[in-house]
């Protein structure tokens, strides 16, 4: 495991401290402890319905667990201001959600509408300004040529690489993307891993990635978690991840009935 | 603590500055600054022609105000004599049976337009004429033309001057009123009737023709079934707007509350103008409520 | 014993089929109550073959041709203006009935109840009885035609609007609001385009009702095509209506044409 890196910051870049989240009185995930250093790389594997997007959606203050607390950097997310959470967490959510009728300039650079005023929004929305942070963003995803395309007419590994520019734009300390990769071939989901690792590295950031594929979670990340039926049924560095273990994870679940 | 990391991580300024790289004008706007341009002058030129109108004034807001109270007061009845209409027995026992009127007409105007349009919309699609599903190649261009071109000129003129021109043909009254909003519906909803049927999907279609159905079959179970839950949704729509309707062409064809409108107004009954308005508001309300409850009984 | 190649079964949902039959028997209602009444207007059959008639001789002589062309131009500027006026209420208002820049639940359900009832009310009158009702405050003033126009037009366009900027999709306003977005930067950078172009369509189609609206404005006596319609029916000149009509069908299909644009150029 990566010792905690960053100058100063909270040894912990997350921790969830016996979180559980239910839906509709079905219980999700949890109760869950786990800690994240500072600049670490977790993969979350498990099949469908393992809790991982209840476990992201949690750490990114999206969803308000039942009970126990999610803390970023030593903070407690209940006690954050508004407006200091975009900073601390930033989501790539599965369905990406970017804007298709804005081009991908506009799409990137909304990752700073947390820092700017209405004003200024506007004047990058309408004027011919451009954010520097934007642009080096989309540079570092290999998406420079595309920042006057409409995000509509992209394919979906591009689509993918704005996401993650936008992120980046919007600089988190704790990255969290929910299957990242799950509509990639394989090459480009080596790339895009690859490139969120790099960016990861750059900025000292944490990393939190939920994936399909085991092969990918051993192959480029620091630690590799493994979930089921919202629960952690192993927690190991890569090089410890047996096929044997992987087998459990799935075919346990089998014999499991599964949530819809 | 982490605030400063977070700080510390961000070396560049964090202000949009004018781009150095892909030449193209990355704004929103940039594209359509003509359009926008040209757009203002057309809004600044239609206001320079109303505003040089010879009966143009522009009355202060102050004696406006006084006006528009004096106004409300007068429709209350605030300082006149006698029984305000509204207050009226005698009175809502007139209107009410005109409101009856307005509504037959509004309903007779719908389903005519709807029978107008239903008759059309066969080959006034694109589809089912000259497109892909076409039978008729002779004739399938100079129907779709004559039909499309009735669309459009029932549409573009108002319901207003339909009856203007009807009443010189039908007798004044509540079938002339409902013949002439008909008439300019029939071309709304055979344009949006059209427009449906075109954007059908296409698959279930191609199905049924490569099952061997004919013209009528493939109407019947491919078309009809696909488009009529939205034209009846898109009738219950006119519907509302229609009935908004009744009362101006009422004002020509003499009939229901518009010609009572009408009347009061010129005989100066303030009172009975503002019970006709009662009645016409609560009506349309009444109106619109009913429509949306049909509309989701469509779904 | 044969199969029957034909059963009777319950086919269509119930709501529609008495949805269906409620329609027909309405038609049916309505038809009956006007069976009775004579058909046959004034003029009778002679004056159906004079209108027809005048078809074929229009009116196409200079003078007449420029005041057609004066009218146009009249009844487009009132258009136009009742737009700007529409626009001025309806984008507020929008912005009000929809509560889309309003974070707390209870303030939002309070500004929306009490705006929307009120539009719900400018909206219900039909835009030439607010004319008529205008006119006894303001006078035959055009000013009065463009606000009687505008202000039920502003009201529909913010009912609509506000529907349009709330019916897009909510997980992208969410990973904005997340970004840290505030609600009018997620207006700006994500309903609207969201919204995007079928808006702007919108917004053409009320244009073109505007302009039919403005086309009537002679009932409070204010000039335009509807103006010299009536002028020319009046003194039964009907070769002088058919020029009138073609004028207003140009400038009808001049903005439909540009509404159809609009919305192609934004969604292709």
């Amino acid at each position: 495991m990566t010792s905690p890196s960053t100058n100063g910051a909270h040894p912990y870049g997350c921790a969830l401290e016996g979180v559980c989240i239910s839906y509709a009185g079905q219980p999700a995930l949890g109760p869950l402890d786990l800690q994240v250093p500072t600049g670490q790389a977790v993969a979350l594997v498990g099949p469908s319905g393992a809790g991982k997007t209840s476990l992201l959606r949690a750490v990114a203050g999206q969803r308000r667990p039942g009970s126990g607390r999610v803390l970023l950097a030593g903070r407690d997310i209940s006690g954050l201001r508004r407006a200091e959470l975009p900073g601390l967490a930033g989501l790539m959510s599965q369905r990406l959600d970017l804007i298709p009728q804005l081009s991908v300039r506009h799409n990137v650079q909304s990752g700073a509408l947390g820092r700017w005023g209405l004003a200024r929004s506007l004047a990058a929305l309408l004027l011919p300004l451009e954010h520097p942070p934007a642009r080096a963003a989309a540079r570092r995803v290999g998406l420079e040529q595309l920042l006057p395309r409409r995000v509509a007419d992209l394919s979906g590994g591009e689509l993918q690489r704005v996401a993650l520019a936008r992120l980046l734009v919007q600089d988190p300390a704790v990255v969290l993307a929910d299957e990242p990769v799950a509509s990639l071939d394989p090459a480009r989901a080596d790339d895009l891993l690859g490139m969120m690792r790099a960016t990861g590295r750059e900025g000292g950031r944490t990393l939190i990635v939920s994936l399909h594929s085991p092969e990918l979670a051993v192959r480029h990340f620091d630690r590799v978690i493994g979930l089921r039926a919202g629960r952690i049924v192993f927690d190991l560095p890569p090089s410890r991840v047996t096929p044997a273990e992987l087998q459990s994870l799935y075919e346990l679940l089998d014999l499991t009935p599964t949530r819809p | 603590m982490s605030a400063d990391v977070h700080l510390a991580r961000r070396p560049t300024p964090d202000t949009p500055s004018p781009p150095d790289g892909d030449g193209r004008a990355p704004w929103l706007l940039g594209p359509a600054l003509i359009v926008v341009a040209l757009a203002v002058l057309v809004v600044v030129g239609a206001w320079a022609v109303i505003l040089t109108q010879p009966t143009t004034t522009l009355p202060g807001l102050g004696v406006t105000w006084q006006r528009s109270v004096d106004f409300g007061r007068d429709l209350l009845g605030v300082d006149s004599v006698g029984t305000p209409a509204y207050a009226d027995r005698a009175a809502w026992g007139e209107v009410l049976p005109l409101a009856v009127d307005t509504v037959v007409m509004s309903v007779l105007a719908v389903g005519l337009a709807a029978v107008g349009a239903l008759a059309t919309i066969g080959y006034s699609s694109r589809l089912l004429t000259v497109g892909e599903f076409g039978t008729h190649p002779r004739l399938a261009w100079p129907l779709y033309l004559l039909s499309r071109s009735m669309h459009i000129v029932a549409r573009s003129v108002p319901d207003v001057v339909w009856a203007l021109l009807i009443v010189f043909l039908v007798r004044p009254g509540i079938l002339a009123g409902a013949l002439a909003l008909a008439l300019h519906d029939s071309g709304v909803l055979g344009r949006l009737g059209s427009d449906v049927v075109d954007n059908l999907d296409r698959g279930p279609l191609r199905n049924l023709r490569a099952a061997g159905a004919g013209r009528v079959a493939m109407v019947a179970y491919g078309v009809l079934p696909q488009a009529l839950p939205r034209l009846v949704t898109f009738l219950l729509y006119r519907w509302e707007v229609i009935v908004r309707a009744t009362v101006v062409v009422g004002f020509i064809t003499t009939a229901g509350l518009g010609y009572q409108l009408r009347l009061d107004l010129a005989f100066r009954r303030w009172t009975d103008v503002a019970l006709v308005l009662l009645v016409y508001v609560v009506l349309v309300w009444g109106v619109d409520a009913l429509s949306s409850a049909l509309r989701r009984l469509a779904r | 014993m044969s199969t029957p190649s034909l059963v009777w079964v319950r086919a269509r949902p119930a709501g529609r089929s008495l949805l269906s039959l409620l329609l027909v028997v309405a038609f049916a209602l309505s038809v009956l109550a006007v069976a009775g009444e004579p058909v046959a207007g004034s003029g009778g059959a002679k004056a159906a073959r004079e209108v027809l008639a005048s078809l074929l001789r229009p009116d196409l002589s200079l003078p007449f041709l420029r005041t057609v062309a004066e009218a146009t131009l009249l009844t487009a500027a009132y258009a136009v203006a009742a737009m700007t006026v529409a626009l001025a209420v309806g984008i507020p208002g929008a912005l009000a009935v929809s509560g889309v820049l309003v974070r707390r639940r209870s303030a939002r359900l309070a500004s929306v109840s009490v705006v929307r009832g009120l539009f719900a009310t400018v909206r219900a009158i039909h835009e030439l009885v607010w004319a008529l009702l205008l006119l006894i405050i303001l006078g035959p003033n055009p000013i009065a035609g463009v606000i009687a126009i505008g202000l039920p037009y502003g009201a529909t366009v913010a009912r609509v609007l506000g529907e349009r900027l709330t019916d897009v999709p909510a997980a992208p306003l969410a990973a904005l609001t997340s970004a840290g977005s505030s609600p009018w930067q997620t207006l700006f950078y994500g309903r609207l385009p969201l919204a995007g172009a079928d808006l702007a369509g919108y917004l053409f189609y009320r244009f073109e009702c505007a302009v039919r609206a403005a086309a009537v404005l002679s009932f409070i006596g204010l000039g335009g095509i509807g103006f010299q319609i009536q002028i020319a029916l009046a003194d039964l000149r009907f070769e002088r209506v058919w020029p009138l009509l073609a004028a207003l069908l140009v400038l009808v299909v001049a903005v439909d044409r540009l509404s159809r644009y609009v919305r192609e150029a934004g969604t292709v």
